[in-house]
């Protein structure tokens, strides 16, 4: 029973709040909207939250897995789709993440949301998002899990548009939703090809017999996965709707688009690993995609000024180094990075709500520094999940981070060629967050007077999520110390052989840190010339793939759409039914009538239409 | 005869509330009309669920009805109330309360026109449903052509006779097609059992000996005139401005019933008759559909009308019945009508809403009404626990299991149909303009078009299993019975 509460509080509140919010009045900004609805809606999540770590408890105890079967959803003959859920290993440590990191991001909106004038609308969103994303992790089958799949799409969309009175932020939410579709197609039609080659949507039975197949259906039916993937998580080509995903309010970026919703890729490829293990050639686009993705977007995060876009390209770039742990067959090292990214990412996300709060809606790092002195709470929040990110031991980055490039060289599938790429974006991880670090909040403002010496802290509803998260992004890297890994033995997952010796390890770890470093210190010492005004465009675009779509691909549909219109459709289907209609005319009277006729002549067709019907029934009822 | 009351009461009951509105006062037709569609389906529920579960919930039965004035002739005209009909059946009386509530303002000169017309096409719709016989199904299927056009031709907005002349013509080039078959079967049956027995089981055991060539030829009649009704692309082009131009509660009666004739013509006429035929034709027939599919979606989102974006809408959500249809099978069956019922609701409420948000001369839409067509569009896109979603996701399932080639194809439409609809509700209901500003509530009236969509819709999405087994029990014995 405990454990469907870990779905059902956040429904609840959901409902709650969404019935509420129909009759909330958008002109009456009175604070205690805010703080009402902030209850209930952080509640709901304490409460799964519990419920997750009571049940993750029992999983420590040595239950395998948690099964509860809550209704039969699709049934038709032999199919059968129960809306089942089950908490195994792996979700449960995502369960985790998303109700523990969603109730801190939900105590925080309390705060950074207190004006906002629709409060209500706002956590009933954020709930359902929290529900329909402990569905896709919790799901049991491929159905349940497109269930979240989807729906995390639409509370994607509903958060980015929410401010929709400003017609960018609606168009940002739609490009959000339709990008997100593309890849959701992929995964139907994944789960059916699965379905045909396993007989089954049962996540654990594909799991099971996939160690028995191989050839081109199963790369296939990865690939397919994997175009879900790419959707989800903001991979190469699908990445471009989550820089502007930021137009949503500050913690909705931390939680869907840095902690949660985004990892949902990396959930689905380790949830069904061995699909993907025995496929060569779709474990090689994983990883090269996933590279290929880390390095657009470290490049375009060093080219950014907006606080929020330096942090979401960083998040697609990371994404991109656990895409390629998970290409070179590392799901345990893609989840274990998912999960400190998502202290150490929120963190930062939040840390720039606060900044931004505190500067009055000001987003561009040029036009700041020196916040040190102002907020000091989250100055040094936000130094942990820097320190994290650059990989500095012992923060959590650190471990994650270079569990990865270990795996990356050391694994059957990897390579030095893959561990170079992986040092790289680290080095520019490195640069751009030194960057973003000290504009931000070291050396003398730039800011207007009036804005900086009115910035101020936030109330207590927003430091202590800052507080809880910079402890967990110091810490939360001891879950996986090298060789004595918890989380890889907790995990246990399907992986790649090791081809080289663990002693390596600690000459890369080093190697690796030494880069970090002293690519960090590299970024210092740039910026603190001055920050550089003209950003190539060329970065500053992520490499032009956007302007690629919305002036090539968006205007070629729209193009051949257009034709379609003019030729087919007016041209030659409105050509041959009106040749049609002169023939008929040509040939009698009777439509003429019709078109042009009175009110008695259909009065008359009425009738004998009426007469009809009483004929053939009527007649033999009576007989 | 007995237990065929229920028949006789579901064939002829609307006639008599549309007489009787007939002789009720013009000034409050629409509440009477209301009033008639409540008591119509909830008597007719109670009858059909007296005929369906008479033993008991566990064993669905069926009724038969035959009327044999015309035995001598060996015509034997057979009605048959089982779990599909019946479906249909229901469906259409709430559609009809729908339409009704929904189609008042624009008819308000004419009310009795529409709601004795709203009657009639129930009426006639319940006869086609109720069906078992080709040539009683044939008279049905084009009689309800009649209130149709009377909506359109007598109701609709200028530019209205070009397109009922269009929306004739080509309706009576596939009948006449289809006719043109039933002659042919009719001959074929004769042939075999020296009568004129024209039920589709004794017509499907008379093509069963006929030649595969003349048994496609004779498909071939009965496709195109579904396919018109349906309409599949390249046979749609009535209907953009049929729908367009037609009042609000005529488009719903076309795009939530009428098409659905199509539908049910496709897996309850044409499956059973030509098994083999139809497996011979459904490479291309497949092909065909997902096209359709794709070639509609890109046409709605070249549309700035908003009703003329939902028809097109409607095309490409029909194609996917189509395919479900062409794939075969029981989930491929079962998920078109599954999925064409639950087409009736979202169109219909998109219809409704879309003219709600026009009431006041210019655009204007409050919470509820903003809040009521989101939840209808997100139906209308098959988002899961949406009836919709169940629908598509076995139609693709069957379809991607016979040809993966044109599932893949039909699916881009997923994608397309996000893009049409959410430019449609962004480029209205976002922006400065609805910040606080619209304040308008939703009449009683408005609310009674749209709320049971949305329950029908949300319930059927999430426990669709007990209607998917009532379908597929039908279906599944229908198609074993004629392999």
């Amino acid at each position: 029973m405990t454990f469907s509460c870990i779905i059902c509080f956040p429904l609840l509140g959901a409902l709650i709040l969404g019935i509420l919010a129909l009759n909330e009045s958008s002109t009456d900004r009175s604070q205690s909207g805010t703080a009402i609805a902030g209850t209930i809606g952080t509640l709901a999540l304490v409460g799964a939250f519990i419920a997750a770590l009571v049940s993750f408890f029992q999983l420590m105890h040595g239950e395998p897995t948690i099964d509860q079967t809550l209704f039969t959803w699709i049934a038709l003959a032999d199919l059968k789709i129960d809306f089942a859920l089950r908490l195994d290993h792996l979700s449960g440590i995502f369960s985790l993440v998303i109700t523990g990191v969603g109730a801190l991001i939900h105590l925080f909106s309390v705060g950074y949301m207190k004006n906002d004038a629709t409060p209500f609308r706002y956590f009933a969103y954020l709930n359902l998002f929290c529900f329909m994303m402990l569905v896709l992790v919790l799901g049991s089958s491929l159905p349940v899990v497109f269930l979240g799949w989807e729906g995390v799409g639409l509370c994607s969309y509903l958060l980015i548009a929410y401010w929709f009175q400003d017609p960018s932020k609606a168009m940002a939410g739609q490009k959000a939703f339709i990008m997100n579709r593309i890849g959701d197609v992929g995964f139907l039609l994944g789960a059916f090809l699965l379905f045909k080659i396993f007989g089954t949507f049962e996540l654990a039975g594909i799991q099971e017999q996939a160690t028995s197949i191989s050839g081109p259906i199963v790369t296939a039916a990865a690939l397919l996965l994997f175009i879900a993937c790419t959707g989800k998580s903001a991979q190469f080509p699908l990445f471009t709707w989550l820089p502007d995903a930021m137009a949503g309010p500050t913690p909705v970026s931390a939680l869907i688009h840095a902690a949660t919703m985004v990892t949902s890729g990396i959930y689905l490829m380790a949830r069904l690993s061995n699909v993907f293990l025995a496929s060569p050639i779709a474990m090689a686009t994983v990883a090269l995609v996933g590279f290929l993705t880390a390095v657009i977007a470290a490049t375009a995060a060093l080219a950014q000024n907006d606080i929020k876009k330096v942090l979401a390209y960083s998040t697609v770039s990371q994404l991109g180094l656990m895409f390629m742990a998970c290409g070179v067959g590392a799901f345990d090292a893609a989840v274990f990075h998912v999960v400190t990214h998502a202290f150490f990412k929120a963190l930062m996300f939040l840390g720039a709500g606060s900044v931004i709060h505190a500067m009055h809606e000001e987003q561009d790092i040029t036009r700041m520094g020196g916040l040190k002195a102002k907020l000091p709470i989250t100055f040094a929040t936000f130094a942990a999940g820097w320190l994290a990110i650059i990989g500095m031991p012992p923060f959590a980055g650190f471990f994650s981070k270079d569990e990865i490039l270990w795996k990356l060289v050391s694994s059957q599938y990897g390579g030095w060629l893959y561990w170079s790429g992986g040092a790289v974006v680290a080095a520019l991880t490195a640069i751009y967050m030194t960057r973003l670090f000290i504009l931000t909040f070291l050396g003398k403002t730039r800011a207007e007077k009036k804005t900086f010496s009115s910035a101020h802290e936030g109330p207590w509803t927003m430091a202590l999520p800052l507080l809880l998260l910079a402890i967990l992004s110091t810490i939360g890297g001891f879950l996986g110390v090298p060789h004595s890994s918890w989380i890889e033995h907790w995990l246990s997952l399907p992986s790649a052989g090791s081809v080289l010796s663990g002693n390596l390890e600690w000459v890369l770890m080093a190697v690796s840190t030494v880069v970090g470093i002293g690519f960090a210190f590299y970024g210092y010492s740039r910026v603190k010339t001055g920050p550089e005004k003209s950003n190539s465009g060329f970065l500053k675009n992520a490499w032009g793939i956007d302007t690629f779509y919305t002036n090539g691909v968006v205007v070629w549909i729209s193009r051949s759409a257009q034709s379609l219109d003019r030729f087919f459709e007016e041209a030659v289907l409105s050509r041959f039914v009106n040749g049609m209609g002169t023939l008929a005319q040509v040939s009698g009277g009777a439509f003429r009538t019709l078109s042009s006729g009175s009110l008695q002549s259909y009065s008359l067709i009425f009738a004998l239409a009426l007469a009809v019907v009483l004929g053939v029934v009527g007649y033999g009822w009576i007989k | 005869m007995a237990g065929s009351s229920e028949i006789l009461f579901l064939l002829l009951a609307p006639w008599g509330l549309g007489l009787a509105l007939l002789f009720l006062p013009a000034r409050f037709q629409q509440y009477f009309a209301n009033l008639a569609a409540v008591i119509y389906t909830i008597s007719a529920g109670k009858n059909i669920a007296s005929v369906l579960f008479a033993h008991g919930s566990s064993q669905v039965s069926s009724s038969h009805l035959t009327i044999d004035a015309w035995s001598s002739l060996g015509w034997a005209p057979l009605f048959v109330l089982d779990g599909v009909s019946a479906a249909f059946i229901l469906m259409s009386g709430l559609v009809a309360l729908v339409a009704i509530s929904a189609g008042g303002g624009w008819v308000r000169n004419n009310a009795k026109l529409f709601t004795v017309s709203s009657f009639a096409t129930l009426g006639l719709v319940n006869g086609a449903f109720l069906a078992r016989d080709t040539l009683v199904f044939y008279l049905f299927f084009e009689a309800v052509l009649i209130p149709a056009f009377l909506m359109l031709g007598v109701l609709g907005k200028p530019g209205k006779g070009t397109a009922a002349l269009r929306f004739m013509l080509m309706s009576f080039a596939g009948s006449f097609a289809m006719l043109a078959s039933m002659i042919g079967l009719g001959w074929a049956a004769f042939h075999l059992n020296g009568d004129f027995n024209l039920s589709i089981d004794a017509v499907a055991v008379a093509v069963q000996n006929l030649d595969p060539q003349l048994q496609l030829l004779l498909l071939g009649g009965f496709l195109l005139a579904f396919a018109v009704k349906l309409p599949l692309v390249p046979f749609h082009s009535w209907l953009p401005d049929t729908y367009t131009l037609a009042p609000t509660g005529g488009t719903i009666w076309m795009s939530s019933v009428l098409s659905k004739l199509g539908a049910y013509g496709f897996v309850r006429i044409v499956l059973p008759i030509f098994p083999d035929a139809m497996h011979q034709a459904q490479a291309p027939l497949m092909f065909l559909s997902a096209i359709s599919v794709v070639y509609a979606a890109l046409l709605a989102m070249k549309q700035t009308d908003a009703k003329r974006m939902l028809a097109y809408s409607s095309i490409s959500h029909l194609g996917f019945v189509a395919l479900g249809a062409f794939a075969g099978g029981t989930e491929g069956a079962t998920g078109a009508l599954f999925l064409a019922l639950a087409h009736s609701f979202s169109s219909a409420g998109l219809f409704a809403a879309q003219s709600f948000s026009l009431d006041h001369g210019v655009f204007s839409a409050g919470r509820s009404l903003r809040v009521m067509t989101f939840l209808l569009l997100l139906a209308g896109v098959a988002l899961p626990l949406s009836a919709n979603f169940v629908g598509e996701f076995l139609v693709l399932k069957a379809a991607f299991a016979v040809s993966p080639f044109a599932g893949a194809i039909a699916a881009l439409g997923v994608i397309l149909g996000a893009v049409y609809m959410f430019t449609f509700y962004r480029t209205r209901y976002y922006g400065a303009a609805l910040g606080s500003g619209s304040s308008a509530k939703l009449l009683p009236m408005q609310w009674l078009s749209l709320a049971p969509c949305f329950v029908v819709l949300l319930y059927f999405g999430v426990q669709p299993s007990g209607l998917l087994n009532l379908l597929g029990g039908v279906l599944d014995a229908a198609l074993v019975s004629t392999r």
